[in-house]
């Protein structure tokens, strides 16, 4: 943030015109982010300080952004009357899961697993929660709002690893708005979390509570509903 | 996006209030040339290696990722206001680690600390300053005499 580094006046800054989440700019961009770093460094050998320099360019931008936009080309099941919710989930996570188990081929790496559940459990511990049930998983060393956030934020990211695996439009990836679009407008899993924070919100453990009303939803989104 | 205007309202005008800290001056260390300077990480974006406690509410404290476990950091930062799909796909986009091992392999740097540090930015950066002490003299150990400090 500039007007928080304008007020601390660090010897030496460079602030970055890019998304929170991204200092460096993009994602699979050597040349970008060595771009970034460099400037940074750079700033390292004057002595005129405190310095506050802007990095001049944008982060190129998704060409999805550009045209039509990104739509997750993968058909997922649609809830139905007689099937109960878990299942229903449980398959759109299996419709997912081959391009999640790419993506973490490909990577070498996993984001989900903060929580140290499985997919499928973690399925089952937040949708039971978001029926109104208190369910106990996880490590012990982890409070209960503390396993609880970090349940969400895997099971986000399990989504979001299989969305960024698939070919984007045009040889680029989604962007981080179309594939947030994606997950809380059109999944199962997102309108799940749009009913756990309704249920959270109301517990009466103020951390469950808080959880609930600011750590599962961005504010960006905070406008949906679930379905 | 770290472009106010372009911010979601709520999130703007959280961030337009925040507390921030000041200070009276503002401390300049002059250093080697570029090409001889040992760097390190220091990290606001709450990065832990798999299997570490994961960051809590308020939490003021550290995690120590060292070089030969950059490749699978992850995240367990408390804010569901920056975006994760970045990081997911390349965690240089946070954490640079790779680029700066190819900056010192091509000399501009003169190499790569052992250990590299994350704190969770959420917290109050005040209630850091113990923790923070504790880092400085870490990296001293380690020979490092320049830090990249990347928040998210």
């Amino acid at each position: 943030m500039r007007l928080h580094t304008e007020k601390v006046k660090p010897p030496r800054a460079l602030w970055v015109p890019f998304e929170l989440g991204r200092p460096l700019g993009a994602p699979e961009d050597t040349a970008f982010q060595t771009g970034v770093l460099r400037s940074a460094l750079d700033l390292l050998e004057r002595t005129d300080g405190p310095i506050l320099e802007d990095f001049p360019d944008d982060a190129p931008a998704s060409s999805s952004e550009d045209d039509e936009g990104w739509v997750c080309p993968i058909n997922l099941p649609a809830p139905e009357a007689e099937r109960d919710q878990d299942s229903a989930l449980l398959d759109e996570i299996e419709a997912l899961r081959s391009w999640y188990d790419l993506a973490v081929d490909r990577r070498g790496r996993t984001a989900v697993g903060t929580s140290q559940l499985e997919i499928e459990d973690l399925v089952r511990y937040l949708s039971a929660w978001a029926r109104g049930e208190t369910p106990d998983a996880g490590p012990e060393e982890n409070d209960l709002p503390t396993q609880l956030r970090l349940a969400c934020d895997d099971f986000k990211a399990y989504y979001s690893e299989a969305a960024t695996a698939q070919p984007g439009r045009n040889g680029s990836d989604p962007s981080s708005n179309e594939i947030a679009d994606w997950f809380w407008s059109q999944t199962l899993g997102g309108d799940m979390l749009l009913r756990l924070r309704a249920t959270l919100s109301e517990n009466e453990n103020q951390m469950v509570s808080i959880t609930g009303k600011m750590l599962i939803v961005p504010y960006t989104e905070s406008h949906r509903q679930p379905r | 996006m770290a472009r106010m205007e372009d911010m979601d309202e709520t999130l703007r005008e959280h961030l337009e209030h925040l507390e921030i800290p000041e200070f009276p001056d503002t401390p300049l260390a002059k250093g080697p040339p570029l090409s001889e300077r040992r760097v390190a990480i220091v990290t606001t974006a709450g990065l832990q290696r798999p299997g570490d406690r994961p960051f809590g509410f308020g939490a003021a404290d550290y995690r120590v990722i060292p070089s030969d476990a950059a490749g699978s950091v992850q995240i367990s930062h408390l804010s569901t206001n920056f975006d994760r799909t970045g990081f997911q796909q390349d965690t240089n986009v946070v954490f640079p680690l790779d680029r700066l091992n190819e900056l010192a392999a091509e000399g501009v740097i003169g190499s790569v600390a052992e250990f590299h540090y994350s704190f969770m930015g959420a917290s109050d950066p005040l209630t850091m300053k113990d923790a923070a002490d504790q880092i400085a003299g870490l990296l001293k150990q380690d020979a490092v005499d320049a830090v990249l400090l990347t928040p998210v």
